[in-house]
């Protein structure tokens, strides 16, 4: 009787990926996104071949391995697609990994879109509106309230983000104002101390705010 | 002959290879307005339409185009519904599963697969029943 091969398979799996991991380490700086694009590319077609190998294998009971066949591509898939939001090779591939994140992405993707928004790869507007159409769908599909006293505003379907953000640059500005007068006018007292707490925790809110817009 | 719409060709090569290892020729266009030209063309050939939703508008479709390319898959199929409205058509893509529904509510002669959730096994044995019984049912 042959014995299972799991160990065997589990080490080979093991020393690839160690190869895999090395030669991302190896990789010349400007090489290194392409690299693990490639690789990541790779791992899909591979994922999808050996799911589909063990399903047709199976006793009959292929349901478990279906499953797990389909998060791990989907794992993969994830993680390419971040990779391609991070180092996209062009403006469409840019475009066509946030169209997917809209759908698919989750909390690391919203951070992630984050970042781009404050900073994105591209600077034409339609890269800039579907930035910001994906962080709004991945926040309504996953029911995410904008981390914020006044993110709720953002939310609100009669008001549009301008105001909002003509709003909190008042707030901001009278926050730090009520602050420093606090600062100065009441030094070592309570009413002082009160008055420049409440003002960093409401500048500080609104600074969130702003990071969002 | 398959028409196969998407504007990602690497994430659906598997899909491709394996319906082209089962048998089936493939035509592949990777833009709307590619596709439509061809379809204009060759319509006649096509014994079924495979498309994806999330893909650019192209010219066919920028003055329609509401949602920054998000749903050109549902103006691609109303187009291909226009010209045909017999050709199965096979909506492969990462759209919900709510939204597609009501889009395609009171169609006939459509299916949806989620790419996440269908290998491209999966997708040759649904093609080859579809194409196989000729069902007209919703997806």
């Amino acid at each position: 009787m042959r014995r299972p091969p799991n160990k065997e398979i589990v080490k080979l799996a093991s020393s690839l990926g160690e190869l895999l991991v090395t030669g991302s380490e190896y990789a010349v700086p400007e090489k290194r996104a392409e690299y693990e694009v490639s690789i990541y590319r790779e791992l899909i077609g591979t994922t999808e071949r050996v799911a589909k190998l063990a399903i047709k294998s199976a006793n009959g009971n292929s349901a478990k391995l279906r499953a797990a066949g389909l998060a791990s591509r989907s794992r993969v898939e994830a993680t390419l697609r971040r990779l391609q939001l991070r180092y996209p090779s062009t403006e469409e591939e840019f475009h066509a990994a946030l169209k997917w994140s809209s759908e698919m992405g989750g909390e690391d993707e919203l951070l992630l879109i984050e970042e781009l928004r404050l900073d994105p790869p591209f600077s034409s507007k339609a890269s800039a509106d579907l930035i910001n159409v994906t962080k709004e769908s991945i926040l309504r599909r996953r029911n995410i309230e904008p981390p914020t006293l006044f993110g709720g505003l953002l939310k609100h379907r009669h008001v549009s983000e301008r105001q909002v953000r003509a709003f909190a640059w008042a707030v901001l500005l009278s926050s730090a104002a009520m602050a420093g007068v606090g600062f100065v006018r009441f030094p070592s007292t309570m009413f002082g101390f009160a008055l420049v707490f409440g003002s960093s925790v409401i500048g500080y809110e609104v600074y969130l705010l702003l990071r969002m817009l | 002959m398959i028409l196969f719409v998407d504007d990602e060709p690497f994430f659906v090569g598997s899909y491709i290879d394996e319906l082209r290892d089962s048998g089936y020729e493939v035509k592949i266009e990777t833009t709307v307005d590619s596709a439509t030209d061809w379809f204009r063309n060759n319509g006649s050939q096509v014994q079924l339409v495979i498309v994806d939703v999330m893909m650019p508008a192209g010219k066919t479709f920028k003055s329609l185009d509401k949602s920054l390319g998000l749903r050109t898959g549902f103006l691609l199929y109303d187009w291909l519904r226009e010209l045909n409205k017999d050709v199965p058509i096979v909506v492969l893509s990462n759209t919900t599963h709510q939204e597609v529904k009501e889009k395609f509510a009171g169609e006939t002669n459509w299916w949806f697969f989620r790419k996440d959730e269908c290998f491209p096994f999966e997708l040759v044995e649904a093609v080859r029943e579809i194409l196989s019984q000729g069902r007209k049912q919703a997806g």
